[in-house]
């Protein structure tokens, strides 16, 4: 008979020694950002300068985001040789680290981190330097929705150490005026997005945005590409999207380049919609409950962002608390959604 | 001496809505609504109110919500949302403090979400096999 393995060791050193893979491994990218050349992007009007041992991220971040305005105040280091990677076996097996683990070993060390054990993927973040530092076992290793949206995490890191959260939430706005459109995938936000910026409504985004909480909240893009499938895209005739489908078989395209005037810099968000796919003949909106608001806005935005999710909670709590919230049920017409949008941004809920 | 209660912090997150107090556990991933005849009967146990004396006095007047807010009361515990406070000894309840909770509502529905558990799942540091250790699991064979 096998004796059951001696874990408690592994058990006992293993926090201490998360922290410290993940602080020798951000040591080692600081040096080599020192002298690796770097993409500068502007997020949420923060520069981030961004190094690769390959180039690959770089190509679907540069037609993402503004030309930057200023020297890179983070800096990102993604690292495909697997050099870094061949200190880990010294930690153990960590196929069943669980996140909230991670986070805890890593907050020993002021760090985030997220890990993909499956693909051996690392996610570091220190926010006291503000240097990410992504790890693949190779180029090629990166996940399907990375090219949709590039370094969600460390992005979403860096936003963090500026006082921004990204959120897993759509926008739609009126001038300086919008909403959120919060929700699990598949609850309507996409779809209700694209039916409003083909009817002349602006957005900062379909699937994440970077929200300031205080003093009111306001919304910026953190990507510019919408996704949609073919059927979406004929419901609000859309035409001559040709792009190829995406891991979930979505058409990905820049809503700067189908809708230019509908890709705006910032809305300040007047409520949260939760919307609800109710095959109506009008769109109608009901109270909702700021317990419903959150639910819709913060497990999937924990599920999607690792690191501090007490943070994210909180962060998502002081936008519930800030905004009143309504059920958005949905009609089947685009033109309609949209223009129930309009007249809700322009003149409220009576 | 009945102890009084508190919050399970830091492992227990609290937001303030007015209506609704939500809870997050953070080490199970769960997450629960406190809102109505509940809210009012957990705002006066963390105010130091004895959570037996109180469901015991809501019985005077209504013996099935009286029931409801004791069991209401365990589920809190079960899910380690709330802990007692050593050494601090809890008030017993007054019949119009009972009258306050039933003025709000007679139902103790306890609203438990666990769609964010499995994130938070497998923590190696409290869920381990006791011989073993982590990673193994304690119902892993």
């Amino acid at each position: 008979m096998m004796s059951p393995p001696k874990r408690a060791g592994l058990l006992c050193l293993m926090p201490d020694s998360l922290a410290a893979f993940a602080t020798s491994a951000l040591d080692r990218a600081e040096k080599a950002l020192e002298t690796a050349a770097q993409t500068r992007i502007c997020v949420a009007g923060v520069t981030v300068g961004i190094a690769e041992t390959t180039p690959k991220v770089v190509h679907w971040l540069s037609g993402q985001f503004d030309p930057p305005a200023a020297s890179p105040s983070a800096r990102i280091y993604c690292d495909y040789s697997g050099a870094y990677l061949a200190e880990l076996p010294a930690l153990g097996d960590l196929s069943e680290l669980s996140p909230l683990a991670l986070d805890e070993a890593l907050a020993q060390a002021g760090l985030f981190g997220s890990f993909d054990a499956g693909q051996n993927r690392w996610d570091l973040f220190d926010p006291a330097r503000n240097i990410g530092l992504r790890l693949l076992p190779h180029p090629e290793a990166y996940p399907e929705w990375e090219p949709t949206a590039p370094l969600a995490n460390l992005l979403g890191w860096v936003m963090r150490a500026k006082g921004r959260m990204v959120m897993h939430a759509a926008s739609l706005s009126l001038g300086s005026k919008g909403i959120l459109l919060a929700g699990p995938g598949g609850a309507g936000k996409s779809g209700t997005t694209l039916a409003g910026v083909a009817n002349g409504l602006q957005s900062v985004g379909d699937d994440y945005c970077v929200v300031s909480p205080a003093p009111s909240p306001v919304a910026r893009p953190l990507y510019r590409m919408m996704k949609q499938d073919s059927q979406g895209l004929a419901r609000v005739e859309i035409k001559g999207v040709e792009s190829p489908l995406n891991w979930q078989g979505k058409h990905v395209f820049d809503l700067r380049e189908v809708f230019p005037e509908a890709a705006v810099d910032m809305a300040n968000i007047k409520a949260i919609l939760l919307p609800k796919v109710s095959h109506l003949k009008r769109s109608g909106l009901t109270p909702a409950s700021a317990f419903e608001a959150l639910q819709a806005l913060a497990p999937s935005t924990m599920l999607q962002l690792g690191g501090d999710r007490s943070a994210t909670f909180k962060a998502c709590a002081e936008v519930v608390r800030a905004v009143p919230a309504f059920h958005l049920h949905l009609s089947e017409d685009p033109r309609e959604i949209a223009a129930s949008i309009r007249d809700f941004i322009q003149e409220g809920r009576s | 001496m009945t102890t009084s209660f508190e919050l399970n912090t830091p492992d227990v997150m609290a937001e303030d809505f007015d209506a609704d107090l939500v809870l997050l556990n953070l080490r199970s991933g769960e997450y629960f609504n406190v809102t109505g005849a509940p809210r009012a009967f957990l705002d006066m146990v963390l105010d130091g109110i004895c959570p037996a004396s109180l469901s015991a006095q809501i019985s005077q007047t209504n013996p099935e919500a009286g029931t409801e807010a004791a069991h209401y009361f365990e589920n809190m515990q079960k899910h380690t949302l709330v802990r007692p406070v050593e050494g601090s000894a809890a008030l017993d309840a007054t019949s119009t403090q009972a009258a306050a909770v039933l003025a709000i509502g007679a139902s103790f529905p306890f609203e438990c979400f666990d769609d964010l558990s499995d994130l938070l799942a497998a923590d190696p540091i409290h869920d381990v096999a006791p011989e073993a250790g982590w990673p193994v699991m304690p119902d892993a064979g």
